[in-house]
């Protein structure tokens, strides 16, 4: 069992976890059935319903790999959902879709544009926490983009500025995380990997993610990545949440250097495999990335998963990776019980 | 003053029509080993050729090839370079685009010309005034991670880049490219020594021939800059109005020595702008600019918009100019 360190919180939610809880970001890439039959659907060949049946075959599929490998903390793996902010676009009120931008190489994202007021009317994700929950024991991650990156990666045609716009955002937000919490999810992963983008703004992602955590019973996680965290160490881990899921094997544990100076204060979920690679990272270097995180992060506090969501990769590489990760965990909490 | 349109820098390489996917196509296939190199260059010629279009059909004055080969403004100029590795991915300034930070494990050397290639194929295709984008050595430095002891600091990395995009320069130059925009949106993020960047852009002015060199800053207060900028042996200042609320009225009050870029006109939000507000500052300049041309264009390259949206931005500023004309 894992020592006691932050998770109290967890405890006094009924959730009791091995030491090195092994998890993951959130997207697994979609098989060739869904992408096909999404793109059926666009073109009116297939019904929502039909869509929906086959969604559901494929998160069964993912939940079980899951489950079968060993993972500790499940996601549904977003077969219904495109992009992690047009997502949540598409089903607020006050946003039109967006058309193709690049965000590296050669991905592309629909960014949304926001033209009329942002209103939440119903949940968005807790249908498919509750399906997916239903498929396992273990617990499921309840997973929501925050309001600080939703701001941010979507064009504004209507908000006077970018405070406005964040704490607009955090108000249906935190409806959305009530709604998973009534029914019944315990971990809910609130994503701000734009958190790092404009220093100066850190205090509106501190105040906006304390407008949709503040005061509810759920162990929060938040899932930062490819940002420059060095601006924003310590201070960043005053957003209110109980673990900072941070991408580190991208940047070969560069992050440490930070932690070495002020030590971590909460729960790190550490990315230990790149998700922009398709080369598969060995289990020897797995331990090593690994034993130079421990070596600055208490082993009671740290969680391991893959740097970022596997939905870049192939379905092939995305189990994979996953797979290792969990190996890794798996040999490393072997050794700590010997 | 005399107003003319000019691109920024770069231009979203896809949009929605199935014609206008074909460079992701083409890279898709490539990377899966179904089609050749030779066939994803002709479809980034074919692509550059529309966008090249796109700004003709728009009025600009100043056109570029778009960047459309470039895959970020750090790894395409540096990944050229004997001394250097591409590393991982790293946000852009403050944008939602990534890119590959280059990691300096050697002494840097430039083993041949970095963008002979394009220049030569937009020359082919862009009738009128051109211009072509080099990173600027300090921005390349700033976002780069220096990993050998070749090197103790960032300015000693941004001397030798310097000396490196100094040849680039000269080679443009003898491509009779008419305008050479260096772009340094890092002077905005930490500002450089000035004396250093003084004789920076001294030894890449040295080469220009008879090209219009551009420094070009974005994505922070350009007001803080104004007068080390005016300071600098370039021809054109470009700035970026939508950080600098009082930038206007820095202008009206400093003037400027040299010929100005003026991006007001926001690259990276798809709301359009007002055109009779924007005419409407620009006149409020004509005191302090008088005859002088001045270079309107966007904040920052448009790729961070979708493709019919950057094409209506190209198009506001035709309205620009024609609102300005109308109330000269």
């Amino acid at each position: 069992m894992r020592p006691s360190s932050d998770n109290d919180k967890l405890k006094s939610l009924g959730v009791t976890l091995p030491l090195f809880p092994t998890t993951s970001v959130g997207s697994f890439p979609k098989p060739d059935y869904i992408k096909k039959a999404r793109a059926k659907h666009e073109k009116g060949e297939l019904s929502g319903k039909e869509l929906c049946k086959l969604e559901e075959q494929a998160t069964r599929e993912w939940i079980e790999f899951q489950e079968k490998i060993g993972v500790d903390v499940l996601v549904d793996g977003e077969m219904y959902r495109g992009d992690m902010v047009a997502y949540f676009a598409e089903e607020l009120k006050g946003f039109s879709e967006g058309s193709f931008v690049r965000s590296y190489g050669n991905r592309y994202y629909r960014k949304p544009v926001i033209t009329g007021k942002v209103t939440w009317e119903e949940p968005m994700t807790v249908e498919w926490w509750k399906k997916a929950q239903a498929m396992t024991k273990k617990p499921l991650k309840g997973m929501l983009t925050g309001p600080y990156t939703i701001m941010d990666w979507c064009f504004n045609e209507y908000y006077k500025d970018r405070e406005a716009t964040c704490m607009a955002l955090a108000q249906v937000i935190r409806k959305e995380v009530e709604a998973l919490i009534d029914a019944g999810a315990k971990i809910i992963q609130v994503d701000e990997p734009a958190c790092s983008v404009r220093p100066n703004e850190l205090p509106l992602v501190i105040k906006s993610m304390n407008v949709v955590t503040q005061g509810l019973p759920a162990y929060f996680v938040t899932h930062i990545c490819y940002g420059d965290f060095e601006k924003i160490y310590p201070e960043m881990t005053e957003i209110p949440v109980e673990n900072f899921d941070l991408e580190m094997s991208n940047s070969e544990n560069n992050l440490l250097e930070c932690f070495r100076k002020r030590s971590f204060p909460k729960d790190l979920t550490a990315g230990i495999v790149d998700v922009h690679n398709h080369e598969l990272e060995s289990q020897d270097v797995l331990g090593v990335r690994l034993r130079q995180i421990l070596e600055v992060v208490p082993a009671e506090q740290l969680w391991i998963d893959p740097d970022c969501g596997l939905k870049t990769r192939t379905v092939e590489e995305a189990k994979q990776k996953l797979q290792a990760t969990v190996r890794a965990a798996q040999a490393l909490r072997k050794s700590y019980s010997n | 003053m005399k107003l003319k349109l000019a691109n920024h820098s770069h231009y979203p390489k896809i949009g929605e029509t199935d014609e206008q996917h074909k460079l992701r196509r083409a890279y898709h296939l490539f990377d899966r080993q179904k089609i050749t190199a030779d066939q994803v260059l002709e479809a980034q010629k074919e692509t550059i050729q529309e966008v090249i279009q796109e700004q003709q059909k728009a009025g600009l004055d100043v056109v570029t090839d778009g960047l459309i080969r470039w895959n970020d403004p750090l790894s395409h100029v540096m990944k050229g370079l004997e001394g250097v590795e591409i590393g991982g991915l790293l946000r852009f300034f403050d944008t939602n685009f990534y890119f590959r930070q280059p990691k300096i494990v050697g002494p840097l050397l430039r083993k041949s010309s970095l963008l002979k290639d394009e220049v030569s194929f937009l020359k082919k295709v862009a009738k009128g005034e051109s211009k072509v984008v080099l990173t600027g050595p300090y921005t390349l430095a700033l976002l780069s991670r220096i990993e050998t002891p070749a090197y103790k600091s960032l300015e000693e990395v941004a001397e030798v880049l310097t000396e490196i995009l100094a040849e680039e320069v000269k080679e443009l130059a003898e491509a009779r490219i008419s305008h050479i925009q260096i772009e340094e949106p890092g002077y905005a993020l930490v500002q450089p020594d000035w004396n250093w960047a003084q004789k920076s852009l001294a030894t890449l002015a040295s080469n220009k021939g008879k090209a219009k060199l551009w420094l070009t800053t974005y994505f922070g207060d350009a007001v803080p800059l104004y007068g080390k900028l005016q300071e600098l042996p370039v021809d054109v200042v470009g700035l970026d109005g939508t950080y600098s609320p009082k930038l206007l009225a820095h202008i009206q009050k400093e003037g400027s020595d040299k010929e100005l870029a003026l991006g007001w006109v926001d690259g990276r939000n798809t709301k359009l702008e007002n055109s009779k507000e924007v005419a409407k500052a620009l006149h409020a300049l004509d005191r302090v600019l008088k005859d002088g041309v001045c270079y309107v264009t966007t904040s920052c390259g448009l790729e961070y918009l979708p493709r019919d949206k950057a094409f209506k931005k190209l198009q506001l500023l035709e309205d620009i100019k024609r609102e300005y004309q109308r109330g000269a």
